[in-house]
C-alpha cells in the first residue's frame, strides 16, 4: 500500500461516520454527526475535501439523490463506504490497537 | 426578523469560484442548513473555508504547474510594470499636476482660471483611469495565460494568482502606511490625498478583476447543473 492510499486522521473519522449513517449519508448529516461525536466545528467544505480524496483513493463512492426546494433545487450526494474502503478502515483499527496496547500513559481514558 | 434566504453574495462567489467538484452538493448542503436555522455568519465562514480548501487542493495536486503558472503571471506583470507602465504613468503623473508648467498654462492661457479647481480632482482621476485601463489589458492577458496552463481546472490556479496580486498590494499599502504614516495625506490637501489613495485602490481592483475576466472566471456558471457535470456514478 502507498502512503496516499492511507487514511489521514480526518479522513478515518468521516469513514467512520459513512459507515455509522449507512444509506443517508450526505453533507449535511455527516458533518452533524462529526460536530455531534468529536466536539468540534467542522466545516463542509473540509469534508467535501475528504471525501473526494477519498473517493480518489477508491474508498467510497457516490451518487446523485433527490434535489429538494430548501436546497436550492440542488441535488443530494450520498456517500457510501466501499469493501476496499470498510477494508482500510479495519486494517487502520489493528494498526491503532497495537499501537495503542501496553501504554500506561494512555490507559484508564485520562490525559 | 430572520432573512430567510441565504446570502446572495456568498452563494454567488461559492457557484463562481468554488473549484471542487462537488460543488453543487456543497451549496445544497450549504442552503439546507441556513434553512434549518444556520446564521448568515456561519453560512460566510462555511463559503470562504470551502473556497479556500478547494482552491488549496487544486493547486496542491498540481504545485509544479501553479507555481509556474503563478511565476509567468507574475513576470508579464513586472515586465510590464517596469519596461512600460512604471515610465508612462510616472510621465503623466508628474507632467499632469496641478502645480506644473502644463497645468498653468493650460489654465492661464486656453481654459478660464476658475476651472482650475475640476481640474484638481480630475487629474488623480485621469491618472488611476489610465493606470487601470492599461492594467486592465495586461490583467486579463496575464489572467488568460495563467489559465492555459491548466485549461481543464484553471479556477484554483487562476484565483491564487489573483490573490497573490491582492495580497502584494494589501502588503504595500501596509508596509507604507507603518514605515511613513499615510503617505497619500499632504498637510492641507486630506481629502484630496483620501480620494487619490482611493481611485488607486478602485484602479488596482478592477486589475484584480481583470485578471479573473482574463482567466475565464466571471463567465456566467450554469446554476444546478449537478446532474450535466456530474453523471451518477
Amino acid at each position: 500500500m502507498t502512503k496516499r492510499d492511507q487514511l489521514g486522521n480526518f479522513e478515518l473519522m468521516v469513514m467512520l461516520t459513512l459507515i455509522r449513517l449507512g444509506e443517508n449519508a450526505y453533507g449535511v448529516p455527516i458533518s452533524e454527526e462529526l460536530e455531534k461525536r468529536t466536539g468540534r466545528d467542522v466545516a463542509i467544505g473540509s469534508v467535501y475535501a475528504a471525501l473526494e480524496r477519498l473517493e480518489d483513493k477508491g474508498f467510497v463512492t457516490s451518487e446523485l439523490g433527490e434535489a429538494t426546494p430548501e436546497r436550492g433545487g440542488r441535488a443530494k450526494r450520498y456517500f457510501r463506504v466501499t469493501g476496499r474502503g470498510l477494508k482500510e478502515v479495519r486494517e487502520t483499527q489493528r494498526a491503532l490497537v497495537k499501537l495503542w496496547h501496553g501504554l500506561p500513559e494512555l490507559e484508564g481514558g485520562k490525559v | 426578523m430572520r432573512l430567510t434566504q441565504p446570502p446572495a453574495v456568498a452563494t454567488w462567489l461559492l457557484r463562481q469560484f468554488g473549484c471542487s467538484p462537488r460543488n453543487e452538493a456543497i451549496l445544497g448542503d450549504l442552503m439546507e442548513q441556513f434553512a434549518h436555522g444556520r446564521s448568515r455568519l456561519w453560512y460566510w465562514r462555511q463559503t470562504l473555508i470551502a473556497l479556500i480548501v478547494g482552491s488549496l487542493r487544486g493547486v496542491w495536486e498540481e504545485k509544479a504547474r501553479a507555481l509556474g503558472a503563478i511565476a509567468t503571471g507574475w513576470i508579464i506583470l513586472v515586465l510590464y510594470s517596469l519596461m512600460f507602465a512604471g515610465p508612462l504613468l510616472h510621465f503623466i503623473e508628474f507632467e499632469s499636476s496641478p502645480n506644473l508648467a502644463f497645468a498653468q498654462y493650460l489654465f492661464s492661457r486656453v481654459l478660464p482660471r476658475n476651472w482650475m479647481i475640476f481640474y484638481y480632482w480630475f487629474q488623480p482621476a485621469l491618472f488611476a483611469f489610465v493606470f487601470a485601463l492599461l492594467g486592465c489589458v495586461v490583467g486579463a492577458f496575464s489572467g488568460r495565460v495563467v489559465a492555459k496552463f491548466q485549461p481543464s481546472a484553471p479556477i484554483p490556479i487562476v484565483t491564487l494568482y489573483a490573490a497573490s496580486v491582492c495580497g502584494y498590494q494589501f502588503c504595500r499599502i501596509s508596509f507604507a502606511i507603518m514605515k511613513w504614516g499615510l503617505p497619500f495625506v499632504y498637510p492641507g490637501h486630506e481629502v484630496r490625498g483620501l480620494f487619490m489613495f482611493l481611485v488607486r485602490q478602485i484602479a488596482w481592483a478592477t486589475i484584480i478583476a481583470s485578471i479573473l475576466f482574463g482567466g475565464g472566471l466571471l463567465k456566467a456558471r450554469v446554476e444546478n447543473s449537478s446532474h450535466a457535470q456530474y453523471p451518477t456514478d
